[in-house]
This record gives structure tokens, sequence and C-alpha cells, in this order.
């Protein structure tokens, strides 16, 4: 199996205040995998390191290249549309997605679109957080790539919205794509995970696979997760 | 890899639109300009090309600054830093769609020049004869003209790659600097800033004086641009480096 990223001795200071010291990861080729961690523990920085929109130092490799503008051709990253004004409506925000991503998929999006059931008529501004988070989902879903990076897609939207968007990953990423989803709430994503990297202590603290945790310590990804913080299980 | 056609399309579209509503705009107070002349003082010579002159060098500024804020937008936002294209391609594709947004705000100045000539067109030529003297003739006005959009753009472009490089010392410095060492670079910025905005706005003075030289061959104009130039080719060189190696997107 091949690796679709590779991470070593990455590390981010902000204000020289340092946020990731030395971390090491690489994942495989077609996997789901949860980046999880407290608020602040540097997921959402992880991620970015990943795109070139923070800058750190070490070396990241996606799908063999070192260079972060190709690492934007392989990857697909969750982005809050801050670029846009409120007055932009969805669908001016899917020709943008359309014109500039070589790798957006419009007949994809357009199942996504239906399945989400996305009101493509209106406007940014007008869109409720769990909406807005659908489109973030529908966007980012609907490029054809090697690495999908979902930041956070569950925060503060209600629980049927949370059980289409996990649906939607499910039902839409392509077998050969690696997805990451950073989160800190466990139990709703736990299910989906082939493997768990926790980011804690300013590193990569764990990264197991899902099976190996409930064999090992016997517990769900959940409790396991929560174990980490109480001191109870051994760290990898 | 996102393509030059493709950025500048998505970068020219909105900018575009923006320059439109600010024509439109200027438009409707040229208009009322108009009207409430005519009506408090009846019709004398002179109001239409005065009244287009003076709006429409309030609009170039106002398309400049709003230029900026569309320029410099796009190094700190993942909606464009996400795609994926070089940061040097992306900084002069940027650079580049809003200085073909301003020369088609400029040219649509032009159009409103030439409509006030035909109802005032005596002013824009006594204006052009004193500033060339004796020796006037419609060759050297339109050199004159020429050189002054020249200037205009050359300052254009010395400005957005000025307002850039500040924009990105200070995101560069807010991201690694702790506090105060960001409050004193914050201060010796803003110092920096406004000797420039008074050496400028001194420079701009300076050459409505001396619009004669391009009519009498001077040679003074040419070598004022080809240091603007000189200049921002520097400043655009560290933005790109800046952009390469330190500036980053503004967190979700």
């Amino acid at each position: 199996m091949t690796n679709v990223l590779a991470i070593q001795h990455v590390g981010y200071k902000h204000n020289f205040k340092t946020i990731l010291h030395d971390v090491d990861l690489t994942l495989a080729t077609g996997k789901i995998v949860g980046l999880l961690g407290e608020n602040g523990a540097g997921k959402t920085t992880l991620m970015r390191l990943l795109t070139g929109s923070a800058k750190g130092s070490g070396t990241i490799t996606v799908c063999g290249d070192t260079q972060p503008a190709h690492h934007r051709s392989h990857v697909s990253f969750t982005e809050q549309l801050r670029g846009f004004s409120g007055n932009t409506r969805v669908e001016q925000v899917a020709s943008f997605y359309r014109t500039v991503y070589p790798d957006f998929d419009g007949a994809r999006f357009e199942e996504l679109v239906t399945f989400l059931q996305i009101d493509t008529s209106l406007k940014l501004a007008a869109l409720s957080k769990g909406m807005k988070e659908k489109v973030i989902i529908a966007l980012t879903l609907a490029r054809q790539v090697n690495l999908y990076l979902l930041d956070e897609p569950f925060s503060g939207i209600d629980s049927m919205s949370r059980k289409r968007i996990i649906s939607s990953i499910i039902k839409w990423k392509p077998d050969d794509a690696t997805m990451v989803i950073s989160d800190h709430y466990v139990s709703e994503i736990a299910p989906i995970l082939d493997e768990i990297v926790v980011v804690k202590d300013q590193t990569v603290a764990v990264h197991k696979a899902s099976d190996a945790v409930r064999e090992e310590f016997g517990l769900g990804i959940a409790d396991y997760y929560e174990s980490l913080y109480e001191g109870s299980a051994q760290r990898d | 890899m996102t393509s030059f056609g493709a950025i500048f399309k998505v970068l020219g579209r909105s900018r575009f639109r923006l320059m439109n509503w600010l024509i439109l705009a200027e438009l409707a107070v040229m208009a009322a300009t108009l009207l409430w002349r005519f009506a408090t003082a009846g019709v004398q010579g002179g109001e239409t090309f005065w009244s287009v002159l003076s709006w429409s060098v309030l609009g170039f500024i106002v398309a400049f600054v709003l230029l900026s804020i569309q320029t410099e937008r796009v190094y700190t936002r993942d909606t464009y830093r996400l795609l994926p294209l070089g940061e040097t391609k992306l900084y002069l594709t940027d650079l580049l769609t809003s200085l073909v947004m301003f020369v088609y705000f400029g040219v649509i100045q032009v159009v409103f020049y030439a409509v006030a000539e035909v109802f005032d067109n005596r002013y824009l030529t006594a204006w052009l004869k004193a500033a060339s003297g004796p020796t006037y003739s419609s060759e050297q006005s339109l050199k004159a003209l020429v050189g002054i959009a020249a200037v205009g753009l050359a300052l254009a472009i010395l400005g957005w790659t000025t307002v850039s490089f500040i924009h990105l010392v200070v995101s560069v410095t807010n991201n690694f600097l702790p506090v105060t060492s960001r409050r004193l670079i914050n201060i010796i910025l803003y110092l920096v800033m406004i000797v420039l905005v008074v050496w400028i706005a001194g420079y701009l003075v300076d050459a409505a004086n001396h619009v004669g030289d391009l009519l009498t061959g001077g040679t003074g104009f040419l070598v004022n641009i080809v240091a603007f130039l000189v200049v921002a080719a520097i400043e655009a060189g560290l933005n790109i480096v800046f952009l390469k190696k330190w500036v980053e997107t503004v967190p979700n």
C-alpha cells in the first residue's frame, strides 16, 4: 500500500509559542482517519501546514511531492469561504470552483447538493451554520483528489445534518483517496474511522488503527480517546 | 494546476463589477452636480468639464483604494491561497488583474473627458496650452496625455506593490513576533507609510506643474517612470518571497 502523506520532523511556532513540535506521521491511501485532540491542540494547524496555509519547519510530502503548490493539487481542504462576500450565491461559489480547480467534478457536486438538500440560489450570508457546513462539504468532496482534509465539519450543527454529512462522506469518498477528519466529538464519527491520530502535547501522541485500539485496549474509540486525557491508557 | 486564464477570470470578474459600480456612482454624482449648478447658477461655460475632471480625480483615488483592498485580500484568504498554483503566479496575476481593471476605469474616464470636451472644448485645450506655452500643437498634447497616463499607471503599480509590502511585513511580524515587538514594527511601518504618502503627493503636485516637460522633450517624466517601476519590481520580488516563505492565511 502506498502512502498519500508523509510528515517528518514538522514543527510550528506562533508568536514564539510552540504549537507543534517534531511531528512525524505517515498515512496510507484509501483510509478514513480521525484527527483527534482538544481545542487548541494543533489539529487545524497541522491541516493548514499540509496545504501551505501555515508555514512551519520540517518536511511534508503529499503523493511524493514536497512543493506546497503541488500539494494543493492533491489536497481538498474545507475552507470557510472567507474570500467571498456575503452576497455571493452558492451557485456562484460553485462556478468559481469549477473555473479554478481542474479536478472539480460538476456532476458530483450536483449529486452532493441534492443529497445534502442545499439550495444553491441562496446567498452565503443567508445560510445557517449547518447549511454553510454542508456547502463546504459538498465543495470539498466534489474535487477528485488524493487527500481530503475536513476540519471540524460537525461543529455547531444539528444531529440530522451531522448524520447527512457522515453519510455523504461514506458515499462520496473515492476508494483510493484518504480522508482526514478533525474533531473533538469522537462518538459520532468513530464508527467510520479506519485509523485515529491524536494530537496531544504539541505532537502526534497516538497513531493507531481503530481495530487495533479495540483489540488492544478493549475500548471503543471514544472511550480510548477520553482515557488518554485521564491518563488511564498508555501512549503509543 | 490552475491556469493563468482561470485565475485572471475569477479575480477579474469581481473587480470588473466593482469598477462598473464605481463608474455608475461617478455618473450619478456628476449628473447631480451639474443639475445643481445649472439650477443655482444657470448655464455658464466650464461646468461640464470641471465637474467631470473633479469627480474623475476622486474616482481614480477610490478605484485605486478599492482595487488595493481586493488585491490584498487574495494574500490572506484560503479561498485563493489554496488554489493549486505557485505564489509567483498568484501574486503577478493578482497585480495584473488590478492593473487591467484600473486601465478599464481610466479608459471610461477618457470617454467622459471626450464627452465633456464636446460641451466645453476650450477648457482642456486652454489647460494644455498653459502647460506647453507657445509651442502647443495637437501632437504635443497627445504626447502629454499619454505621458500623464504612463506616470499614473507606474504610480499605481508602485502604490500596490508598496501597500502589499507593508501589509505582508505586518502579516509576517504578526505571526512571528511577540506583541511588544509587533507594536514597534507597526509604528515604524506607519511612519514609513506617512512619509511615502507625503512624498508621492509632493511628486504629483510637482508633476502636474511640469507637464510641459513632456511637451518640450524633457526626460524627467521618463526617468521617474523607470525609477517607479524599478522600485515596484524590487518590492514585488520581496512580496513574492514573503508569500512563499512566511505569509499565512487567516485561520478558519
